[in-house]
């Protein structure tokens, strides 16, 4: 599939197929990964992380195209596996620190804030996490959640929406104390 | 509460742009002055793209499936095959041994797969087949009896645990009919436990005849097709017993993938509903009437009090409950069976017979919401949706009934639709616009019976007074020829005003007894038909007019639904209605005219007819109608009796075709309300009408 095709079906909410195309690139980063101290679970990380970066990416209005699309790919990728490297202070293989790097553009700071909120919404439990899919992603009106899961009026999953939503803010402010203080 | 509940909407809407400009300023002014809520937005701002990522996340998972799937299955398109009931034996031991040989006719190697110098029966009774595959490829292999599995790449590996790579010889032995089980001497039995068995398989690996064992996070799918359907089947594993037989140990429940059937073929009704039509002696196999009697029952979920007006009778046919919430539970939506009862809806869990099954039970609870859990949730397995519904608050009854659905482990269709969420969304529409349509031709269908009722009843009303209209007339005028033959008789002027004086001024005139007598005597002679003999007191002059039996018998009266017996005096503007019964119609002949007889039976819609002149007063016996046809009655009723007779009797003709259609019409309605009443304590909980069905099928 050409790039420009795969950016449209992203931009038109239709990520799923993109996605799927993209998948193919898996191996080529396993395959980096492995090289650079990783296994093969690390690979997957990266790589759906990776992934997960390059659609928000695209999302935005101002995104533009300098490289092929798999290049861009690979080079979050090691940008991604470069960090956690370093996270994990393990020496970084010599030839990640002399290429030049693709995705640079985005803020790895402010990702890593995303990826708390992530983490904060994932220890919810599942019932309070599909809940607030349903409602911010999903754009399910609390009427029609209510009946979807099980709630017995609409004021019930109301409230269970907010309770849910300050757990997880909660949850979010101890992530972020951790964070900081390591 | 209500207040942090307010904040987090305002915040929300402050996020996603959707307040107005002067909101969004005064939202602004606020977050620079207060710093805890400056925290609060922007925590807020994080979780939503935490959740943004979460959801992305979801999407990069699924992507991942199925590029594994895609890998791992390219050539795997055997849907429909339902993987049921068995009892089998999945061998899949790590072998300590490699001493083997491989597989012959009729030959077994040394050692078992599990390394082991131990074979039982079924081992040398059973024929095996052998597949010889490449283990670093996907593999789909279907045996002679249609057991299909679904090997990955690298599935198996050897004693030290590597993947094997290169050729692998697999065998398979199979017995899936009670014959095979039996001859082989394969025994259903668990410890002491006898089994009730869906089939029994082994699977042997081999590579160069060292034992392979099955990687356990690269299972192996196996589906055994399913002669019949049977709840609570687990996966045993097969143990070798020192005296030849196979103890079953070590059961896992399966879960059972559904077979989609053509939904048009399933019964969503509900229960009694299609054998009490047939038993009413409707017909239940036309499932255009079936179907619109049923979904017109939808009118009742969306207008819970009204008021059927069917002929002269108001039918209270609302629910007891007037609000919404108890209506709930009234039964199921009709709109929303419509909905989900179509094409759109094949091949999910809803277009099986499992489902099938769960409606029956969903009807007896009448309870809508239930029916949405299935529905907003097609792309789960029926069981974990069946455990859902076990946990709402139900009566211990339904609980267990569905807690028993639940451990049938009912899975999905296979091959099933990935596009199943918009299917929920689909439904939600078109059930609320199945039921506006239907509540507008329901309320449309029984407003007009209503306009039918009125307009008949006004010509009925018009028919009554005519004929009021008519016998008085036909008083007056008889009377007056009485009047005046009396008079004449008595030689008084007969061109005297014969009209009676108006009634005002009636009791006032009286002045004279010779006009009153014999004003009485022709007036009561004339109403009550009988011979007038009157003499004058004065002149001893005699007065007499007579009156003289006729009888008429019509043939075969028995056959005709309706018949009318009308004279037509020659002298009167109008006709007689002769009364009488079973057959027989008498009538008093004035001497003074003369009369025409006429006939109009009605078999049905098929008008007959009789007509002869000059009728004297006699016992006219065994007159036969003949048939004709509606044209020519009319014409025939043209030539009868005087013009303005004709006239009378056309109309009267065609107020009789109009009755006959109307009663026909009036007793449709009054089947058509009788039969809903019926029908309604089949498909709603709550009309006045129900009662418990005494024939329940024990829920």
């Amino acid at each position: 599939m050409p790039d420009q095709q795969l950016i449209d079906l992203i931009r038109t909410g239709h990520s799923d197929k993109a996605l799927d195309a993209l998948y193919r690139h898996f191996p080529m980063i396993r395959k980096m990964v492995r090289s650079a101290g990783g296994n093969a679970a690390d690979a997957e990380d990266t790589f759906q992380e990776a992934l997960i970066l390059l659609v928000r990416n695209i999302q935005q209005r101002n995104f533009t195209l300098t490289s092929k699309l798999s290049t861009y790919l690979y080079g979050i990728c090691r940008l991604l596996w470069k960090e956690e490297l370093r996270r994990r202070n393990k020496p970084i293989p010599h030839e990640f620190i002399q290429s030049p790097e693709e995705g640079q553009t985005f803020d790895m700071e402010k990702e890593y804030q995303a990826r708390l909120a992530e983490k904060a919404l994932d220890e919810l439990g599942e019932r309070c996490r599909e809940l607030l899919l349903l409602f911010y992603h999903g754009g399910v009106k609390l009427k029609d959640i209510a009946a979807r899961m099980g709630y017995s009026a609409e004021n019930t999953a109301r409230n269970q929406k907010y309770k849910c939503l300050e757990a997880a803010k909660l949850r979010l402010k101890q992530l972020q104390q951790i964070h900081q203080t390591l | 509460m209500r207040k942090e509940l307010e904040l987090i909407e305002k915040i929300e809407a402050y996020l996603q742009g959707r307040l107005s400009t002067a909101e969004t300023e005064q939202f602004e002014r606020q977050l620079a002055d207060d710093p805890q809520l400056r925290t609060e937005v922007e925590l807020q701002r994080q979780l939503m793209t935490g959740i943004q990522r979460a959801s992305l996340r979801g999407s990069v998972l699924k992507a991942k499936k199925r590029y594994v799937f895609r890998r791992q299955f390219l050539k795997w398109g055997l849907g429909g095959l339902g993987t049921a009931g068995l009892i089998a034996s999945l061998l899949y031991y790590q072998t300590s041994r490699n001493n083997v040989t491989l597989y012959e006719v009729n030959k077994l190697p040394a050692y078992n797969e599990a390394g082991e110098r131990q074979w039982v029966d079924a081992d040398r009774r059973l024929p095996a087949q052998t597949y010889l595959i490449n283990a670093s490829r996907d593999t789909v292999i279907e045996t002679k009896k249609g057991i299909v599995l679904a090997i990955s790449s690298r599935s198996f590996r050897d004693k030290d645990n590597h993947p094997v790579t290169g050729q692998v010889q697999v065998v398979l032995k199979e017995a899936l009919d009670p014959a095979t089980v039996m001859t082989a001497g394969l025994s259903t039995r668990s410890d002491t436990q006898m089994l009730s068995t869906g089939g029994m398989f082994f699977l042997d690996a081999r590579q160069q005849g060292h034992i392979l064992h099955i990687d356990t996070i690269r299972p192996i799918t196996v589906q055994i097709p399913a002669t019949e359907d049977r709840a609570g089947m687990q996966l045993y594993k097969g143990k070798r017993m020192s005296n030849g037989t196979i103890n079953w140990v070590d059961p896992h429940p399966l879960e059972r993938s559904l077979v989609s059937v053509d939904i048009q073929t399933l019964d969503f009704y509900p229960p009694h509903y299609l054998n009490s039509l047939q038993a009413w002696g409707y017909d239940s196999r036309d499932k255009r009437f079936t179907d619109s009697l049923y979904y017109s029952f939808s009118y009742f979920f969306h207008h819970p009090k009204i008021d059927m007006h069917i002929g002269n009778e108001d039918l209270d046919f609302g629910f007891l409950a007037n609000d919404s919430d108890r209506v709930k539970n009234c039964g199921l939506d009709p709109a929303k069976i419509k909905t989900i009862w179509s094409p759109e809806f094949q091949n999910t869990i809803i277009s099986t017979r499992e489902f099938e099954e769960r409606l029956r039970s969903l009807y007896y609870l009448g309870d809508n919401d239930l029916l949405d859990l299935y529905i907003n949730h097609l792309d789960w397995n029926l069981s974990d949706i069946d455990s859902l519904v076990a946990t709402q608050s139900l009566s211990s009854h339904y609980k267990h009934i569905f807690q028993a659905f639940a451990d049938r482990h009912d899975g999905k269709v296979g091959n099933a639709s990935p596009q199943l969420r918009q299917l929920a969304v689909y439904y939600k529409m078109k059930a609320q616009a199945y039921a506006a349509a239907l509540s507008k031709t329901e309320s449309d269908f029984w407003a007009r019976q209503k306009e039918l009722d009125s307009t008949s009843d006004a010509k009925r009303q018009q028919h009554q007074e005519d004929s009021f209209r008519r016998v008085a007339q036909n008083f007056r005028q008889e009377f007056d020829i009485n009047f005046k033959e009396a008079c004449r008789q008595l030689g008084y002027d007969t061109t005297i005003n014969s009209l009676p004086p108006a009634q005002s001024v009636y009791t006032a005139t009286i002045t004279t007894t010779g006009w009153c007598n014999i004003d009485r005597a022709v007036t009561a002679s004339t109403l009550t038909r009988t011979t007038l003999d009157y003499t004058d007191s004065a002149t001893m002059k005699k007065a007499v007019i007579r009156y003289l039996p006729v009888s008429f018998q019509i043939a075969d009266w028995k056959s005709f639904s309706r018949l009318y017996v009308y004279l037509l005096p020659d002298k009167l503007s109008s006709f007689m209605l002769v009364s009488g019964s079973e057959g027989t119609y008498t009538e008093k002949l004035n001497q003074l005219l003369k009369y025409d007889l006429v006939c109009i039976g009605y078999k049905g819609d098929q008008p007959w007819y009789y007509h002869q002149g000059d009728i004297r007063p006699a016992v006219y016996t065994n007159i036969q109608l003949k048939s004709i046809s509606a044209e020519e009655l009319a014409s025939q009723l043209n030539q009868a009796g005087n013009l303005t007779q004709a006239d009378e009797l056309r109309k009267e003709n065609s107020f009789s075709e109009f009755d006959i259609q109307d009663q026909k019409r009036r007793k449709r309605f009054k089947d058509l309300r009788e039969l809903r009443i019926r029908v309604g304590r089949i498909v709603t909980r709550c009309g006045i009408y129900y009662s418990t069905p005494t024939d329940d099928e024990g829920y």
